[in-house]
């Protein structure tokens, strides 16, 4: 079994932000209104924001301005604090170390999102609508079993939503593979933010396969983890520059 | 016609007088306006039911907001009940004999609300019964709802148990009252007739559950602040939340058993039954809690706050000087400062003060709760504070309705309890020179 | 019989949380329901 991960170079991302409109497109993530935004409702399951978060921290002054900027995804920790304190396990890892969420099955309880140290979790304040003519253009994949509702299907109110690694593509191109009687090859499924990036920053790949190209990147001197102090090892991993 | 004994006690005609009372209509004027409270905060509840929790104020990172905080504190107050009636049971603390079914009273009625906080704060309490189908224990949830719900099973019995005389009491001496009052009276009594025998079993089965209902107040209230300790998050993941709710619980509990207490002797005219000197004990009890918060407290940020760790200081700042600083300060006086100078100085053999000083610290115990949630969720370590909307959580009018019309229910459930059954326990507060018994026919 | 395995399985799987729910309330029931009975028939046949 494939063990997935996602490398992202920071020296070719120019933070254009094509990924997290790839992947609102993709997963039927709505837009809100800015009034609601401004409540700290945009959902944003791929984010790019600015290095440091903090506002204690230095930013530094032009033209010594030390800001950089960060495309986020969910990490897909193998130790996810966020599965752990889910009450009815509407939120697992599968054997692919793909972070699943369960729209089905979740009570919206929010244990996971403020168990997130990444805060790559969000909540569905309002039953999700679109302006018109939008709501005509949404992805009609669904994955969808009995007790089972993930990935871009329209999420109902109340429950919480975050990046799958496009788990309803890895799905279709595993499906086409048995279709087509032949084996899945990893390159068969890429997720849509690491196939729009424009600066080519993105890569998706088996770190469990040696010689992919994300397993490669990993061992790069400029690879490395967000927060690893806290154990949760991330499978997103980022590239510094230089 | 089976005979019933009840232990003779010289008080039994004024306990019972709340009973006897007609409605007036500062009564109905009272419980009217409660009820009114209660509905405003079930029309919150169904406006937020339809649109979502986007009613709320709520939004990332501050995803726990009021209604957790009602949570924690609601739990908290029910543990008053338990540590007076319990906890000073088995100290042999007899001077708690006339609180006790105040006291867990208190109790029973707050802990509904505090399981209540929890639906309402659920994006999909549709949903609550996944909970019981594919509960996962790993989860500190799943813990809390073991441990409140045996909480709440055994109140309710220790409560039910410690007032069955007193029902019999009821049933037999009250003939005057309507048929269907009677009638509860009847059916609630289980046939009691007061057999030494059954008064002795009664006790023994009390003084086992007080030391079972000892062991679950430490239980629940520490499982309820593992709800935050067990994640990772800053401010909250530290050992030392257990203790610290814990007391804090025991402090607002007692200090809220004082208010009752007093209001109850002021309304129902129970000068005699409960005199100043049971004030001036909890008032003692008080001084060691309030201390003991204090240590608490001191022990958490000194701590923190010697080790700089680049985590946990902005949760810190946040809280002593950042957005949270007015409402930290504001909670220092009203726990700490103003009731510790009352405690000392003023309370003594003054029932008027010491309610001052525990009103003033269940606000700021309440103001504690949500100190220990909001803040931590405001300095996460990887959501940028540079963004729009970041943090400024403000609660709108639905939170506030269904914060207010909680208490008002919890009042008003308080205030009918003590209409149909006798606040202070008759059969155990006979003094013991009293051994005559008075016999009543059971209607049966 | 790995118990560790068990172990584990019974805390991370879907289902034996809620049975743990359930047998507390049921147990405490179940104990209650005896304790009013016991203390309810105490001293009945010394009399007849």
């Amino acid at each position: 079994m494939a063990r997935w991960s996602m490398v992202i170079d920071l020296d070719k991302c120019v933070a254009c932000q094509g990924c997290s409109i790839a992947c609102r497109a993709e997963n039927n993530t709505p837009a809100v209104a800015p009034d609601q935004a401004q409540l700290g409702r945009a959902m944003r399951w791929n984010d790019v924001f600015p290095l440091p978060v903090n506002s204690s921290e230095e930013t530094g002054v032009y033209p010594n301005v030390t800001t950089r900027y960060i495309p986020r995804p969910c990490m897909h920790c193998e130790n996810p604090p966020c599965i752990r304190v889910c009450p009815v396990g509407a939120t697992f890892k599968n054997s692919e170390g793909i972070v699943e969420q369960n729209y089905a099955r979740c009570i919206g309880c929010r244990f996971c999102t403020v168990g997130c140290p990444y805060g790559v979790r969000y909540f569905n304040w309002h039953k999700a609508a679109w302006e018109a003519p939008m709501e005509q253009h949404l992805n009609p994949d669904r994955v969808e079993d009995p007790g089972l509702l993930e990935g871009p299907a329209v999420r109902p109110l109340g429950v919480v939503e975050k990046c799958t690694y496009c788990i309803h593509r890895l799905k279709k191109a595993q499906a086409q593979a048995e279709a087509e009687n032949r084996p899945f090859r990893p390159d068969d499924y890429v997720p849509a933010c690491v196939q729009t990036c424009t600066g080519k920053a993105r890569f998706f790949g088996d770190m469990d396969d040696p010689d992919s190209t994300v397993s490669r990147m990993i061992k790069s001197t400029r690879a490395f983890r967000v927060l690893e102090e806290v154990g949760t090892s991330p499978k997103t991993i980022y590239l510094r520059e230089g | 016609m089976a005979l019933t004994y009840h232990p003779y006690n010289k008080n039994e005609s004024v306990i019972l007088d709340p009973l006897l009372r007609r409605v007036t209509a500062r009564d109905l004027i009272l419980w009217g306006g409660l009820l009114i409270l209660f509905g405003l905060g079930v029309y919150a509840y169904l406006t937020q039911w339809f649109s979502g929790l986007g009613e709320t104020g709520l939004g990332r990172p501050v995803y726990w907001g009021l209604y957790i905080t009602n949570f924690v504190f609601f739990i908290g107050l029910a543990h008053s009940g338990t540590f007076i009636s319990a906890i000073l049971r088995l100290a042999g603390a007899g001077w708690r004999k006339p609180l006790t079914r105040a006291a867990e009273a208190i109790t029973l009625f707050s802990l509904p609300f505090g399981v209540g906080s929890i639906l309402i704060d659920m994006g999909r309490s549709d949903r609550v019964l996944n909970i019981i189908f594919f509960g996962r224990f790993q989860s500190p949830l799943l813990w809390d709802i073991s441990a409140v719900s045996l909480y709440l099973f055994s109140s309710i019995v220790f409560f039910y148990l410690s007032l069955l005389p007193d029902i019999a009491l009821c049933r037999d001496r009250l003939t005057n009252v309507p048929a269907w009052w009677q009638k509860m009276y009847r059916l609630l009594s289980l046939g009691w007739t007061g057999r030494p025998e059954q008064f002795e079993r009664l006790e023994k089965v009390l003084d086992g559950m007080a030391i079972f209902m000892t062991l679950l107040v430490v239980t629940v209230h520490t499982v309820v602040s593992w709800v935050f300790g067990m994640t990772v998050q800053p401010g909250w993941h530290t050992a030392l939340i257990g203790p610290f709710f814990l007391v804090g619980a025991i402090f607002s509990g007692t200090a809220a058993v004082v208010i009752v207490l007093a209001l109850l002797r002021r309304v129902y005219h129970m000068e005699n039954v409960l005199p100043v000197n049971l004030f001036n004990y909890l008032r003692k009890l008080l001084i060691v809690f309030t201390v003991a918060w204090l240590y608490m407290m001191l022990a958490e940020f000194l701590t923190t706050g010697y080790g700089n760790l680049a985590d946990e200081m902005p949760v810190l700042w946040q809280k002593f000087t950042g957005d949270f600083a007015l409402l930290f300060w504001t909670m220092g006086i009203t726990v700490f400062i103003l009731p510790i100078i009352i405690f000392i100085f003023l309370g003594k053999n003054n029932i008027g003060w010491m309610v001052v000083a525990c009103i003033s610290v269940n606000i700021g115990m309440w103001i504690e709760r949500f100190l220990v949630i909001v803040p931590t969720e405001t300095r996460p370590r990887f959501v940028s504070s540079l963004m729009d909307g970041f943090a400024n959580y403000r609660p709108t009018w639905v939170e506030i309705a269904i914060t207010i019309g909680l208490f008002s229910g919890l009042a008003l459930l308080y205030l009918i309890f003590t209409r149909f059954f006798p606040i202070i326990p008759i059969w155990e507060t006979t003094e013991d020179s009293e051994t005559v018994l008075l016999t009543s026919e059971n209607h049966a | 019989m790995n118990i560790s395995a068990m172990v584990l399985t019974f805390f991370t799987a879907d289902g034996p949380g809620g049975m743990v729910v359930i047998s507390v309330v049921v147990v405490a029931s179940a104990v209650y329901f005896m304790l009013i009975r016991y203390i309810l028939r105490g001293g009945e046949h010394s009399r007849k």
